[in-house]
Formats: C-alpha cells, sequence, structure tokens
C-alpha cells in the first residue's frame, strides 16, 4: 500500500507527460519523422510485436551474457586491486582514469576484434558494464572498516579469513552500486554494438526503422529499450535490496 | 626481575601473572618515544585500570599487547592459554592453541552489520578453528547471562549502545580467553547507560573473574571497577603510579558516594597532570572500607 502511494505522484507525472504527448503532436501537426503521435508509436509496437518480441530478445541476451562478463572481470579486478598493494597503486587510478575514455570510440575496435556476430556486441558491452562494477567493487573494498579488521587480526585471522570474514562482506554494497549502473549500460552497450553492425536486436530495429523515417518504428523501439534499462536498474535494485536486507539502513 | 618496575610489579610469581611487561619501548617513527623502559604487571584474575591523559599512548599500549604493534624494546608476555583455564571462571580458553592471546574490546564496538548477535559473537571462535555450529552453540548458551536473552537472531543495527558493547565484551572474551583489554568501552554511551553498563560489568566479572586491564578517562569508572589504578602522567611514560582499590566485593554504585572513595577520588585525581590536591607523584594508596 505505502510502495502505491510512494509511486503515485510519479504515475501522474508519466500520464500527464503522455497527454502532452499525444496532444502537443495533434495541435501543431508535428510531422511523424520528426515526433509521432504516441498512439502511433503505441499502435505500431502492439503491430510489430512479434519482430519486436526477438529483436528484444536478441538485445536483452547480448546486455545479459555481457553483464555476466562484466561481473565476473569486474569482481576479479577488484580482488587483484584489494589483494595487492601494487596493483593498488598502478591498476586503481589507471581504471579511474579509464573512465573518462569516451568508450563509444571504442566501440567499432570491438567489430574489429570480435566479427559482426553476438560476441562483438558482448564486447561492447563488457566495455561499458565492466568499469562501474570493478571500481564500486574496488571502493567497497576500501571502504571495509578498518576496525572490524584489526579485531579479527588480535583474534589471530589470516589473510584468507580476513579476505572472507571482512572484505568480501564489506565489499557488497558497493557491488551492488555498480551492478546497478553497469546493468543500466548493458542495454546501451547492446544497442551501440548493434548499430555498429548487426541482424537482430533493437538497436539494428531502430536504425533500419530512423533509415526509412518510420518515426513511430523508431520510438517504440526506443520506448522498449527505455523500458528494458529501466527494469535492469531496478532488478539489480531489488537484487542488492535482497542481499543487504538484514543489514538495516547502511551508514 | 622487577628491578624496574618498583611501584607496579611486586605482587606476585610469575606462574600467577597473566602479562607482564618488561623495559617496553615503543615510538611511532618520527615521533616522540611514548614508552620507555616500561613496566608492568597484571596477576591472574585483576581488574586493573589505566588512567591517563589523552595523548599519552593508551590505545598504542593495547594495540601493542594485543599484538597489533610490534615493540622497539622490551617484552610483553601473556600468559599461555589453558584448555581449561582456571582463572577464566570456566569459559574454556580459543580454540587457537598455546600462544597467549589477548582479548581486545576497541573503544567502538566494530560490530559486523552483515551478522547477528549470535554470529558476531562467535566470530573469534570461528577464527580460533571451532566449526561454525559449535561456535553458535557455545555462544548461544553465554547469551542470557551477558544480559543478551532472546537476542541472538538480532542484527546489530537493532541493538542500543549498551547492547552493543555487550555483544562486544562476549565476542572479544571468547576470542581471548585469559586476558581482555577493554578500550575505554563505556565512552560513547550516555551517562545513565554507561552507569548500567558498569555495574553489568562489575556483575559479568565477579562472576568469572577473568583478567582486565581497562583503560579510561573516568576516575569514578576505574575506582568503581578496579582493584588496582595505575596512572600514567607524563610522556615518554615510564613509569606507572599505582592506587589500590580495596573495596570489598561485589560493588556497586552507592559506594562511589562514601567519604572514603571521594578521598581515594581526591588522590587518584592529584596523581594526574593539572589534577587536584596535593602533587603526589608516586604513591600507593591502601585503604580499607568502612564496614
Amino acid at each position: 500500500m505505502r510502495s502505491v502511494r510512494r509511486a503515485l505522484p510519479l504515475g501522474i507525472l508519466l500520464l500527464v507527460l503522455a497527454v502532452m504527448w499525444e496532444a502537443g503532436t495533434s495541435f501543431l501537426n508535428i510531422p511523424h519523422y520528426i515526433l509521432p503521435k504516441l498512439s502511433d508509436v503505441l499502435y505500431s509496437t502492439w503491430d510489430n510485436r512479434a519482430v519486436l518480441v526477438k529483436h528484444l530478445g536478441a538485445t536483452l541476451g547480448e546486455a545479459l551474457l555481457g553483464l555476466a562478463f562484466s561481473v565476473i572481470f569486474g569482481v576479479v579486478a577488484a580482488i587483484g586491486i584489494e589483494a595487492s598493494g601494487l596493483a593498488k597503486q598502478t591498476l586503481y587510478p589507471l581504471l579511474i582514469a579509464s573512465q573518462s575514455v569516451p568508450i563509444i570510440a571504442l566501440s567499432p575496435i570491438m567489430v574489429m576484434w570480435f566479427g559482426y556476430d553476438i560476441w562483438s556486441k558482448v564486447a561492447v558491452v563488457i566495455l561499458f558494464s565492466f568499469f562501474p562494477l570493478a571500481v564500486n567493487t574496488a571502493d567497497g573494498f576500501r571502504s571495509a572498516d578498518p576496525g572490524i579488521g584489526e579485531l579479527l587480526r588480535t583474534m589471530g585471522a589470516g589473510k584468507r579469513q580476513l579476505f572472507l570474514k571482512w572484505k568480501l562482506p564489506s565489499a557488497l554494497p558497493g557491488f551492488f552500486t555498480g551492478l546497478k549502473l553497469a546493468a543500466t549500460f548493458s542495454i546501451g552497450g547492446a544497442t551501440l554494438g548493434e548499430w555498429l553492425g548487426g541482424e537482430t536486436g533493437l538497436g539494428v530495429y531502430t536504425k533500419r526503422a530512423s533509415n526509412m523515417l518510420r518515426g513511430e518504428a523508431v520510438f517504440s523501439g526506443v520506448l522498449l529499450l527505455s523500458l528494458t534499462g529501466v527494469l535492469m536498474f531496478a532488478a539489480a535494485g531489488l537484487l542488492g535490496r535482497m542481499v543487504l536486507a538484514k543489514r538495516g539502513q547502511q551508514r | 626481575m622487577n628491578h624496574a618496575a618498583p611501584d607496579a610489579g611486586q605482587q606476585g610469581r610469575l606462574e600467577e601473572l597473566c602479562l607482564s611487561v618488561r623495559n617496553l619501548n615503543f615510538a611511532f617513527p618520527g615521533n616522540k618515544p611514548l614508552f620507555h623502559h616500561l613496566s608492568f604487571d597484571l596477576r591472574e584474575g585483576e581488574f586493573v585500570s589505566l588512567l591517563a591523559p589523552s595523548g599519552l599512548g593508551k590505545t598504542t599500549l593495547f594495540r601493542l599487547i594485543a599484538g597489533l604493534l610490534p615493540p622497539d624494546g622490551g617484552e610483553i608476555r601473556l600468559a599461555e592459554q589453558r584448555e581449561e583455564a582456571a582463572g577464566c571462571g570456566g569459559v574454556p580458553a580459543s580454540a587457537s592453541g598455546k600462544k597467549g592471546r589477548a582479548g581486545y574490546m576497541p573503544q567502538r564496538d566494530c560490530l559486523m552489520p552483515w551478522r547477528s548477535v549470535l554470529d558476531n559473537a562467535a566470530v573469534g571462535l570461528e577464527i580460533g578453528g571451532m566449526s561454525s555450529r559449535d561456535a553458535r552453540s557455545r555462544v548461544l548458551a553465554l547469551l542470557p547471562e551477558f544480559g543478551l536473552e532472546g537476542a541472538a537472531d538480532r542484527m546489530p543495527h537493532e541493538l542500543s549502545g549498551g547492547m552493543r558493547q555487550r555483544v562486544s565484551f562476549l565476542r572479544s572474551m571468547l576470542a581471548g580467553g585469559r586476558l581482555l583489554l577493554l578500550d575505554e568501552p563505556f565512552s560513547a554511551l550516555d551517562a545513565m547507560t554507561r552507569i548500567g553498563m558498569q555495574q553489568w560489568l562489575l556483575q559479568v566479572w565477579e562472576k568469572r573473574r577473568v583478567t582486565i586491564l581497562f583503560i579510561t578517562h573516568d576516575v569514578d569508572e576505574a575506582l568503581l571497577l578496579s582493584d588496582r589504578v595505575l596512572i600514567a602522567s607524563e610522556a615518554p611514560v615510564s613509569r606507572l603510579a599505582e592506587v589500590e582499590v580495596q573495596e570489598p566485593r561485589p560493588r556497586s554504585y552507592d559506594r562511589l558516594m562514601t567519604p572514603p572513595f571521594i578521598e581515594l577520588k581526591r588522590r587518584v585525581l592529584g596523581l594526574l597532570p593539572g589534577g587536584i590536591g596535593p602533587p603526589e607523584r608516586m604513591c600507593t594508596v591502601e585503604w580499607e572500607a568502612e564496614r
């Protein structure tokens, strides 16, 4: 009940925006290839549902596969940075700096390396999703309360026990922060990978529709992609809240 | 062997000592020394408070005793752990083996927010090699005595400050065995909770008789709880003045309001730098309580 009441203002805002979209495009006579009517977009979505579901499945598959690899690589990188003082001094600043590299500019390289099948898209997703996961997990390790570590050391804890009983649980909130970002980015990464060349996916769909000036089809693809991104974010957030629920409010 | 500690080390034969510090030297690199040829002893089953102004290195001393820092010179000896340590009131030493180890209770409770009360208290036993099931059942049996009955499955964020300190105390006791180092454990609590916790600690300790070295800023607290109060007044610390509190146990908080206790407090304050009363540098006050 409370969550319904909290979501109510947002629902009203969305409704108002939808009405403004529909009314604005009708009254101002905006051409459909600039901004199609919302009703046309929804109609087009319904009309092409079979094709859209196929493309959505492809995009989602690339995104999830890339995200899975990003989780593995990101966590391994974070552990490496945490475990080695040298890596902390060298890799970590590099990782931070690399976040300002325009990833879009690197994406064509992935196509060169991995070709036009699914793996180039997965690689682009990893480009987008790896950094937030690695950096936030590494930050999670760094934020571990030194008092707890010291206490466990007085109890005779070795490196392995310190890692398992102190560092790892401490890093979980950071990991889930990274996962939320990475989940959202993964959809964008998959779409970009598809633009660069591919046969299926919502990126391909919107690009083709755009070439044909079919505004309502472009927008239905964009709407679906946005919705998927939001759902990925929400799912990652929910997973994090479930895992961390027992800890209460994080300080 | 006690030549370096004429004031603080003549009370017992070696086998009765729980902690023996000899000629301890320590300085953080690039800083003035904190301890210079410092020696003192703790007997088995004693409650000793260490009273000192801020900045004299009390917490550093604990970190040295707990083995977190290596001393620059001198020796810190802890009694070896015995499986059925008589001085520990029936709480067997942790399963970590022979090496003497102090249970360290830090100033902040440092409870792990991802572990329940039960699992927080059991962590030392787990590290000592006990299976988590055995550790849990050991802790579970002790909870009522420590005022934590029914709190086994609660998470740290659901606990009051006093409860958190109880869990922290139990955790340190289970991990340490014979010697407990308590670093201003009640300093962050409000005055009422603090009095409650002092009385709680008195009860627990009078039953268990573990050896405790207790850091505090609070003279009342030191006198209420301790058998002896050690006072450091100058840097680097090379000797500790000592005041013996021969008040019978069990003690209670009202004893603090009696004239002999107030007299004792005046003497302790006089030993602290900038304290009130006559500047008696080193003295041993022996005082029999009125009955």
